[in-house]
């Protein structure tokens, strides 16, 4: 069962928003951490290092934010879905987020009960919109 | 003569803080130079902002080009000092004589301009009025040129003014953002994930950051933040549980 876990990049800049996602996913038992980044660049880094199946990815954050972090990410590991997990409402960046290469715009404040199958379908799906 | 001044890089940073150059025409730059030509019953009124290379004209009253270059530009004489720069007969003045406006087809021959001067002490360009004949004006007009020149500046400061508060509240409502709707988002996600103990850790913060933001903004709205009777009457009703109707 462990070998099939989906592996997964939780990068925000907020600690209390990682350790709730954390939470969410190893309580459902279907996904592992592999790493958790702070910042745009760290998500980039990580990304590229950890190659995760998908990353859960803050727009607002420090260095580099999501919009900027999401086309480098893509370049580094182009096989790990993106997404983005934001606290702007939808229509105000979700087409850019989308355009650049994210597979899918959450709102924060939407049902926590969309996380799992949001993770679960996109890396159900072949990566590669290009 | 020196066209260029010595503190041309600190002024260069001045002229580039409005955010004018290369804008679009006008009215209430286009006002000053219409109303300037004809308080000196001259064909041209120009103002003008002095940049690296060029001089810009943000309003051009009586001709057509837009910019010229720093070279042969009378402005360029005229950004060197904080006083007016009064060319009474370009053909035998030797400061213009050899100048291409002046010995060219514009044939340019009275030319006043008055410096931009803004608060802290940056000369950006001018306002000038330019006739083809020559001609001699008293103090009192020059007075009246600097009045306008004052305006334009005023004109400037507004605008730049203007945009840094549109800054402000765009960078307010990014905070807002960051520290109440993630709070709030964050408390929604952990009750429904039953962590209800960091839901009501997050709701207690979140309570917290946002008064201080009101407090923040209160204060930066003058005042000193207090309130008095009638500023406490809303425009309508307080909405908690139930959503706000759409626009």
């Amino acid at each position: 069962m462990t070998a099939s876990r989906i592996r997964v990049l939780l990068a925000d800049d907020t600690a209390e928003y990682r350790q709730l996602l954390r939470v969410i996913l190893e309580q459902d038992g279907r996904f592992e951490i592999v790493a958790e980044a702070v910042d745009g660049a760290e998500a980039v880094r990580s990304c590229t290092a950890e190659r995760p199946d998908v990353v859960v990815l803050d727009l607002a954050m420090p260095v580099l934010d999501g919009l900027q972090a999401i086309p480098l990410i893509r370049a580094a590991s182009p096989e790990t879905a993106i997404v983005v997990l934001s606290g702007f409402a939808r229509g105000r960046l979700d087409d850019q987020a989308l355009a650049t290469g994210a597979s899918r715009y959450v709102e924060k404040g939407e049902a926590f009960s969309l996380i799992v199958p949001t993770l679960l379908e996109v890396t159900a799906e072949p990566v590669g919109w290009l | 003569m020196e066209l260029i001044p010595a503190n041309d890089e600190e002024r260069l940073a001045a002229v580039h803080r409005y955010d004018v150059l290369d804008t679009p025409p006008d009215g209430a730059f286009d006002r000053i130079t219409a109303l300037a030509a004809r308080l000196f019953d001259v064909p041209i009124s120009i103002v003008s902002l002095v940049d690296r290379d060029r001089i810009w004209f943000k309003s051009h009253h009586g001709i057509e080009a837009t910019e010229i270059g720093r070279d042969p530009g009378l402005c360029a004489s005229a950004v060197c000092q904080l006083e007016p720069w009064l060319v009474g007969d370009a053909k035998v003045d030797l400061r213009t004589i050899d100048n291409p406006l002046v010995a060219g087809e514009l044939g340019l021959r009275f030319y006043l301009g008055v410096p931009l001067i803004t608060s802290d002490g940056f000369n950006l360009g001018t306002l000038n009025v330019i006739d083809v004949e020559p001609r001699e004006v008293t103090d009192a007009e020059v007075a009246t040129l600097q009045d306008l020149a004052a305006i334009v500046v005023d004109e400037l400061e507004v605008r730049l003014a203007v945009r840094r508060k549109l800054e402000e509240r765009r960078q307010r409502a990014l905070e807002l953002n960051d520290d109440v709707v993630q709070g709030l988002a964050f408390a929604k996600l952990a009750l429904e994930s039953g962590q209800d103990e960091l839901a009501r850790d997050a709701v207690t913060n979140t309570l917290r950051t946002a008064q201080s933001m009101v407090g923040e903004l209160l204060e930066s709205a003058g005042k000193e933040g207090r309130l008095g009777p009638g500023d406490l009457v809303r425009s309508s009703e307080a909405l908690v549980s139930r959503p706000r109707p759409s626009p």
